[in-house]
């Protein structure tokens, strides 16, 4: 997908990346929301000792003004974010967690686990990528196919451990297909995939993702590769403008 | 071969299917054992040669399915083996460089996962440990998925101290965050996921340390909800760790202590372990085992007798703790641990002493083994309770040939351990033999700790007489070994014809390198070399290709390779004698440089032994030898070093009984052999297994090297003698060794031809040892009428464990040798009998002490006088008879009292009566050495040859054999009606070098130095102190005053601190029973916090330098310090990990358990 944002447009879909992002982290804490929402929408400073309590809520990933934090993680984030809310609503999804900005721990950005059209149970490991310089696409893509190659193994690992090893509501279904996850991963079983997420400022050619075949060999089968690019004029900029609205009232 | 890396064991983690896109098993195991090749021959800067990424597929696959729920197709055996293979390589993989941040932290998690799962938790400490530098300072609460793997990494490494430190600093954000956000709780935002996950470390904490199901119960609510994604946005570590927190808390439900030790058994018992500084908190497989064994658990009174065979480092020694606290806490009869192995006893006394102060019991004065149980301790403020007493089957001896009444009669249980130790040979074996058959006799429970022996069963049933099954074994053992061969070779480059001198013949000269074979599994066996840019010896061949002058000796050429070995952790070098562990040590030392954490301990060192003792040299370069000779001080003070890693290695002999007891990394076994040797003269088996159990230190590490050194070429087959089979490990009673009949036939011809030859057989033949033990036994028969009333000696010699294995022939002839015994006891007059069972020494040289006694009576009673005599007086009385002369003529003397100008040149005279006199006026050994040995040059050897002489000649020979005579002495002036007596504490001033009671009592119990020993001891004779006063005066004085008065160093200062505190109630314990307890402040400059008269609420820290117990106000202000009586107690209620109050009133500090002694996040 390529779009070509307006200033207006862009400040305008990065202010629903930031509100979404920040309802998701307040959670119950509304007062919090509100009075963040509202300073910034007024360009207002936050008083203390409220600011700081906000502040902590928006320090994670984003870091606060004057301390940023890694800039490759911040947009590394904002591409999960748009790519999770690109896809979260299909109905076949069965499990999607939203991002939390574990953007350090290379080797998968986020999950899915979705019904296929024959209604058997399928898993997918996402990788995003940013690509915001002059340098090509391909090596941006490359790194992300070296990571789940690399990478997913572990990734896997962990995902089967976090659901309960005890019983705890999961269906049935879910926990044997889980179970099944870590094998298929090895051979490359049709009830595994992959999905590469790409973010950038360039214009994209006609198949971005011609190369991921080769690069994950075993994930030969129809359907097991997915690639997600989005190409947005200024997507650095986007990916600080969403910044820049988290901390306008800090 | 470690069963780590067996075929069957990888090829059950993968449920025998084998999937085309990972490596086979053959495969993956020799990609392991290549890791574990490369670690021995060191990485390179960028970490392993090996590609490592088909090892780290398999092992994220591995733990994959093995962290898949219970009801998964995998079968539970194979998750546990899949557990443990992945755990095993993710460990390994911890060592890549290239692992780094939050991978490498989600890498350790893993491997401590497996490790649990598998039952191998202490490698998962061992996991904690390697990760410790970045462990130590608490992450960001905002960086949830750091804190989620620190939190866990710390649960699951059991490193209570340091979790409870970052937890309160995390609740801490966590509150102040909570009550931002003005909800109950941080549920449902970004944070609720990380306060929960918390919240549920906490409670598993709380439940490992106080018990209670509740706690268990609240931990799985907490983790649940972060596993269902109930609580708000999370990451994946955060539910990662929670997942499998909730799957181990049932786990930790089977094996904490709380869940183990019976129910019944009170709750100090276990919390005498679980809130220690260093907490007991889960039981080991083979604990577990024997603890609930529904027969023979050792925890039930009705278990009169046991046998544990387990192998070293399987958690025996915890095991022997925690029967010896359950007993005690439910019987009010004293109890005896005893065990061969003096560094055993060391560590054993350290570890009981808090626990049984805990339980309001109390722990026997360590006491030479010549001392018996007297008690020179006084134990005034002790009161009578009931005690535990630690010592070596020769204390135990003796104490029975003094008093056997007092001794049968006073103990409810007796713990062996050691007691495959009745093999050893020398005596010691025999001794051990013959106590557990007089023990047996004696009505207490008797339980036996040994390792493992070939013939366990048959030893089981010699200990069951009768009593049912009492054998227990297991082969559990956490840390994997690999063995390493090592050996030098030629490097033929390097050779150098020397053209022989004035028509002498040439010589060739070579530099040595090092091969070292490892062998990781039986199929993998891979040598290495050393650089031969750097040579590890010189080897000169004469023309008939012998070895000549300049090459360099095995021992350098092993000590240099060793410590290439170093960077993986402490090691432990075995050599045959005393003066090559000390030039080991010294040639390892040469190749090292200044090591700064050893500093400390070489200037104690030195002020203790003398600055020229070569051993301070080694010790500033982080090496240390340990031998017999050595004062006891100093053994305990080097084995304290290893054990806190002040130093990186030591060398020992291979005496097992007086050698290094403690686990290292490596061990190296470099004793020496060579064709035509003694068998007897090697190391046994049994020894050899000893000292490679010693390899790998449980909680600590997860793997061990044991190295073997060959001094010829390298040989498969010598990889076999690591691991010996069980007939190697037979336990045979030295009554029915060779040698032994050998012995027998001297002595039968001896019985034949003179009268007096029970009096003439040898002490250190097994001969002599069984008379000796038999006239005992006739001995102890006579004084216990109760034993006489159900045993005949008959009975008891031949209950000897040597009877279940001499044929009969035998038996008859060592009966007939009894019955000879028993004749020449009868004909002996009954003083004179009674007195030779006493000695313990030869039956000839307790008849010599006998006479040198009479004389001594005599000449008191020429002298006249009134009462005791003082010291002074006693040792002019034993200088004026020449008493230590004719103790040091005696056979048992040993040589112990001989000394030489040079290490081969001529002897040297001492008049041990001057020195005796120096060393109990408190000179020390360097003083002692110039003034009594200024004909030797070397300022070195002189110190060295003096430090042996006090060690073994008067703090050990001569302080027992002294004993002796002066208890025989005032026993014949008793005898006679004569009111005087000889000092009876004079032995006690030998064996301490001190001039005052109070020197000797400080000594005996908390102090270690000699020197801060007869500083005090003075200044209470001269201030006329009893204990409490000088108590209450070190009270006064303060720690400050300590450091600057006495010069007390921090060892002093922590000894100090437990002897003021006296015999008050265990601080921690009295906090526990009733929710409070107080101490006393010393408020600085009168200041006195306002208002008054209503408690302030303050804190308690430790001053920088950690010898105060600073009182801060809220403001953070000092406003004092704990005092000095109350310090150490106070020490272990803040390391008990609860969380508390405090708050001052007056001078009382009051500490009280946090309500319901929760964390709390609001």
């Amino acid at each position: 997908m390529a779009v070509s944002l307006s200033n207006q447009e862009a400040g305008a879909l990065a202010w629903v990346l930031i509100d979404t992002i920040m309802q998701a982290r307040f959670g119950p804490a509304i007062p919090l929301y509100d009075a963040w929402r509202q300073h910034t929408l007024a360009s207002t400073q936050i008083p203390t000792p409220t600011n700081a309590t906000i502040g902590s809520f928006v320090e994670p990933v984003f870091g606060l003004p004057g301390a940023a934090k890694s800039e490759t993680h911040l947009l590394g984030h904002v591409g999960e974010w748009l790519w999770h809310l690109l896809t979260r609503d299909n109905p076949a999804v069965r499990v999607q967690p939203d991002p939390k900005g574990d953007v350090t721990d290379a080797g998968g950005d986020g999950f899915t686990i979705y019904e296929s059209s024959a209604g058997t149970l399928r898993f997918r490991l996402w990788e995003s990528k940013k690509n915001t310089g002059k340098g090509s696409l391909l090596a941006s893509l490359n790194k992300a196919y070296q990571q789940l190659a690399d990478s997913g193994q572990r990734y896997v690992a962990k995902i089967v451990g976090s659901f309960a090893q005890v019983p705890n509501g999961a269906s049935d279904e879910l926990a044997s297909f889980i179970a099944e996850v870590p094998g298929a991963w090895v051979q490359g079983d049709e009830l595994v995939g992959a999905g590469v997420t790409l973010a950038t400022h360039q214009v994209l050619p006609a198949t971005p993702f011609a190369s991921m075949a080769s690069k994950l060999p075993l994930l030969n089968k129809p359907g097991q590769l997915r690639g997600l690019a989005t190409s947005i004029n200024g997507y650095d900029e986007l990916a600080k403008t969403v910044r820049r609205y988290a901390w306008t009232a800090l | 071969m470690d069963r780590a890396l067996a075929t069957e064991h990888l090829a059950g983690a993968f449920g025998n299917v084998q999937l085309s896109e990972l490596p086979t098993v053959a495969e993956l195991t020799g990609l392991i054992a290549e890791l574990e090749i490369e670690l021995v021959r060191g990485l390179t800067d960028t970490g392993f040669r090996a590609d490592l990424s088909p090892l780290r597929r398999s092992a994220w696959y591995l733990h994959g399915i093995a962290s898949t729920a219970g009801t998964s197709r995998y079968p539970a055996e194979q998750r546990r083996r899949a557990f443990a293979v992945s755990a095993h390589v993710l460990d390994l993989l911890l060592d890549d460089p290239a692992e780094t941040g939050l991978v490498r932290l989600a890498t350790a998690f893993a491997a401590q996962v497996g490790y649990h799962r598998a039952d191998e938790s202490p490698n998962a400490g061992a996991v904690r440990r390697t990760l410790r530098d970045l462990l130590a300072h608490p992450v960001e609460f905002v960086e949830s998925a750091d804190v989620a793997l620190h939190a866990g990494i710390l649960f699951l490494g059991l490193d209570m101290t340091t979790l409870n430190r970052h937890l309160r600093i995390w609740t801490s954000a966590a509150a102040a965050l909570t009550r931002g956000v003005q909800l109950q709780n941080l549920d449902g935002t970004m944070f609720g996921p990380t306060q929960r996950l918390l919240l549920g470390v906490a409670d598993l904490v709380r439940y490992l340390r106080e018990g209670g199901t509740d706690a268990l119960e609240a931990a799985r609510g907490h983790l649940l909800l972060v596993v269902n994604n109930e609580v708000g946005l999370s990451d994946l570590d955060t539910r990662w760790v929670a997942g499998h927190l909730l799957g181990l808390a049932d786990g930790l439900g089977e094996s904490s202590v709380w869940a183990v030790l019976p129910p019944d058994l009170p709750a100090a018992v276990k919390q005498a372990f679980t809130l220690d500084r260093q907490p007991v908190l889960t039981l080991w497989p083979p604990q577990r085992g024997l603890i609930t064994h529904p027969t023979i658990s050792p925890l039930s009174q009705t278990t009169s007798r046991l046998l544990v065979s387990v192998p070293t480092s399987a958690g025996k020694t915890l095991l022997a703790q925690l029967i010896i606290c359950a007993h005690t806490a439910q019987n009010d009869r004293d109890v005896c641990y005893v065990t061969p192995l003096r560094s055993l006893g060391r560590e054993m006394r350290q570890a009981l002493r808090s626990r049984l102060r805990y339980l309001g019991r109390r722990l026997g004065a360590d006491l030479p083994d010549g001392f018996g149980t007297q008690d020179l301790g006084g134990g005034v403020e002790t009161g009578e309770l009931p005690q535990v007493e630690v010592m070596t089957p020769e204390r135990l001896m003796n104490a029975l040939r003094q008093s056997p009444q007092d001794v049968l009669s006073r103990f409810s249980l007796f713990i062996i351990d050691e007691a495959h130790l009745i093999a050893q040979s020398g005596g010691r074996g025999l001794l051990l033999e013959g106590l557990l058959s007089v023990l047996d006799a004696s009505g207490a429970r008797l339980m036996l700790l040994s390792g493992v022996i070939g013939n366990a069963a048959s030893l089981a049933a010699w200990t069951s007489a009768g009593h049912g099954e009492v054998l227990f074994t297991d082969e559990w053992r956490a840390p994997r070994r690999l063995s390493v061969l090592i050996t030098t070779e030629k490097i033929e480059e390097s050779r150098t014809v020397v053209t022989g001198r004035r028509g002498a013949a040439d010589k060739t000269r070579y530099d040595l390198r090092a091969r070292l074979a490892v062998r990781p599994t039986s199929a993998t066996e891979r040598h290495l070399v050393t650089s031969n840019d750097t040579p590890i010896g010189q080897l000169v061949l004469g023309g008939d290709n012998k070895r000549k002058t300049g090459t360099s000796p095995n021992y350098a050429t092993t000590a240099r390779t060793a410590t290439l070995l170093l960077r993986a952790g402490s090691l432990l070098m075995v050599v045959s004698q005393r003066a090559t562990a000390r030039d080991a040590a010294k040639a390892m030392a040469a190749e090292l440089d200044d090591d700064p954490r050893s500093q400390g301990l070489a200037d104690a060192l030195a002020a203790r032994l003398g600055a020229d003792h070569p051993l301070i040299g080694c010790v500033r370069k982080g090496v240390a030898y340990h031998h017999a000779g050595l004062p006891v001080e100093v053994q305990e003070a080097v084995e304290d070093a290893i054990r806190s890693e002040t130093i990186r290695a030591v060398v020992a002999t291979s005496t097992l009984t007086d050698g290094v007891n403690l686990p290292v990394r490596t061990v190296v076994i470099a004793t020496t052999e060579y064709d035509g040797q003694d068998p007897g003269q090697r190391m046994s088996a049994a020894q050899l297994l000893n000292a490679v159990g010693r390899a790998g230190r449980a909680g600590k590490e997860s793997e061990g090297w044991i190295v073997l050194a060959v001094q010829r070429a390298l040989r498969s087959s010598d990889f076999g003698r690591l691991a010996p089979a069980p007939s190697d490990l037979e336990v045979r009673s030295t009554l029915a060794s060779p040698t032994a009949l050998t012995a027998l036939a001297e002595a039968e011809a001896l019985v034949a031809q003179t009268q007096d030859a029970i009096l003439r057989l040898p002490y250190d033949r097994e001969s002599g040892g069984f008379v000796n033990y038999v006239w005992f036994v006739l001995h102890a028969l006579e004084l216990v009428p109760s034993l006489a009333d159900t045993r005949t000696w008959h009975d008891i010699v031949t209950r000897l464990f040597a009877f279940t294995q001499l044929p009969d022939d035998l038996k008859t002839r060592w009966l007939a040798l009894a019955d000879a015994v028993a004749a020449r006891y009868a004909q002996t007059s009954p003083a004179s009998r009674r007195r030779w069972g006493q000695a313990g020494t030869s039956l000839g040289s307790a008849s010599v002490i006998e006479s040198i006694a009479t004389i001594l009576a005599d000449e008191v009673q020429l002298l006249g006088g009134i009462g005791e005599y003082p010291l002074d007086e006693t040792l002019d009385v034993i200088g004026n008879q020449d008493v230590y002369t004719r103790l040091l003529q005696l056979p048992e003397a040993n040589g112990h009292w001989r000394f030489r100008r040079s290490p081969k040149g001529t002897p040297v005279d001492v008049d041990a009566d001057a020195v005796v006199r120096d060393w109990i006026a408190g000179r020390d050994l360097t003083e002692l050495a110039d003034t009594h040995l200024n004909e030797v040059a070397d300022p070195g050897f002189r110190l060295e040859q003096m430090v042996d002489g006090i060690s073994e000649g008067v703090q050990h020979y001569l302080a027992w054999t002294v004993g002796l005579v002066i208890a025989q002495t005032n026993e014949i002036l008793r005898s006679r009606l004569s009111p005087l007596q000889l000092l009876a504490s004079t032995a006690a001033h030998l064996r301490y070098g001190v001039d005052t009671p109070m020197a000797i009592d400080l000594l005996v119990h908390d102090v270690k130095s000699r020197t801060l020993a007869r500083d005090l001891g003075r200044i209470a004779r001269d201030g006329g102190l009893d204990e409490a006063g000088l108590r209450e005066h070190l009270s006064e004085q303060h720690i400050r005053g300590w450091r600057a008065d006495l010069g007390a160093t921090p060892t002093d200062v922590l000894d100090l601190l437990q002897y003021v505190q006296g015999g008050e109630r265990h601080k921690l314990g009295e906090m526990m029973a009733t929710g409070s307890v107080t101490a006393q402040a010393r408020l600085s400059g009168g200041l006195v916090p306002e208002p008054p008269d209503s408690p302030v609420p303050v804190t308690i820290v430790a001053s920088d330098n950690g010898d105060e117990l600073n009182i801060l106000a809220e403001d953070r202000s000092v406003l004092g310090v704990i005092v000095a009586r109350d310090h150490a107690g106070v020490a272990a209620v803040l390391d008990s990990g609860l969380l508390l109050d405090f708050s001052l009133l007056g001078t009382t500090v009051t500490m009280t358990r946090a309500a319901a002694g929760q964390i709390s996040f609001t």
